[in-house]
């Protein structure tokens, strides 16, 4: 159990939401490419084949969405 | 390659993301483990990678997800894990709990053994009854019996053999005002599947059945039969019969008595 006061957990709310927000702002091609990379831990290969969508585009759209969630959080 | 580093800056994300296939992920992680600075390049973009996962819809899980979680941790392997099993959470029983459980089990046990009883003693019951019935029959049968021996209207009647079993003899007694006849034989034991039959015959009408009965029965004892009351009978005959008996007469005869 991790020590938990009002101001970090005001704090990882805060963060939370930064990250709902950014992912929900993303066209929905670039989050879905997120998503199945970090939740079913698939590679680009796979994310193409599943999406049924070219494999450079895959790599184009994870590259964005990665990018994007960085800057928005520096 | 950039200043000496196999990965560039914007690709450690990527990189946790396992988006680097295995031939060129195997250098860069070797790499990673000896650079300080890559290292931390590294966690600080798995740490934003890894805050994907609170965008995920938020679900409350059973608790033996986390269980399992916990064990799998400590196994430190992806290793089947066996199923757990759910601990409920109660409050802990009153004080009262522990006069009454005894006393439940006592009482379960006490009931057990009352039931076995109870069935025992349903049997004897049984038991006795079916000797009850069969001593009263067997009152019944001796009372009818004396009833008929006794009476000054009953009549003896002599059975004589036939050429068909000469050595054969035996009486009927009967008593028209009853309608009651009770009668012994001595005969030797019919062909298979034959038995003796026993006729009352009227002046007038058919013969009547006064009953089967087997060489044994009838010679260690007296076999009653009951007859219409009043019936002018004249003849007695015994016969021999299939099994079970017949509504008329159709086996030869081996004993005849006239009254």
């Amino acid at each position: 159990v991790l020590p938990c006061n009002l101001e970090t957990t005001a704090a990882q709310n805060q963060l939370l939401g930064r990250v709902k927000a950014i992912l929900s702002g993303m066209p929905d091609g670039q989050r879905e490419a997120i998503e199945l990379a970090y939740f079913e831990g698939m590679t680009h290969s796979e994310i193409a084949e599943h999406l049924a969508t070219p494999l450079g585009t895959v790599k184009t759209r994870i590259r964005s969405a990665v990018e994007i969630l960085k800057q928005a959080l520096a | 390659v950039t200043n000496g580093h196999p990965i560039r800056a914007e690709e450690f994300e990527l990189f946790a993301l396992g988006m680097f296939p295995g031939e060129e992920r195997a250098p860069i992680q070797a790499h990673i483990d000896s650079c300080t600075e890559c290292a931390r390049k590294l966690a600080e973009a798995r740490g934003r990678i890894a805050l994907i996962a609170l965008a995920a819809p938020e679900q409350n899980p059973h608790a033996v997800v986390k269980q399992r979680l916990l064990e799998k941790v400590r196994a430190g392997k992806s290793s089947t894990i066996a199923p757990v099993r759910i601990r409920e959470t109660r409050p802990s029983a009153p004080w009262w709990n522990t006069i009454w459980a005894p006393a439940a089990v006592a009482l379960a046990l006490a009931t057990i053994f009352l039931w076995i009883s109870d069935r025992r003693l349903d049997r004897q019951l049984e038991q006795i009854q079916q000797v009850t019935r069969t001593y009263q029959a067997q009152t019944q049968h001796a009372q009818a019996l004396v009833n008929v021996l006794a009476a000054q209207d009953t009549v003896t009647v002599k059975l004589d053999a036939t050429p068909a079993m000469p050595k054969a003899w035996g009486s009927v007694k009967y008593n028209p005002r009853m309608g009651m006849m009770c009668y012994s034989a001595d005969l030797p034991e019919p062909p298979p599947n034959k038995v003796y039959q026993m006729w009352a015959v009227p002046m007038t009408g058919n013969p009547v059945s006064a009953g089967v009965f087997m060489p044994a029965a009838a010679h260690n004892g007296q076999m009653l039969a009951k007859v219409p009351t009043g019936m002018d009978c004249k003849w007695f005959c015994v016969t021999v019969e299939p099994k079970g008996g017949k509504s008329a007469p159709t086996g030869p005869k081996v004993l005849v008595g006239t009254l």
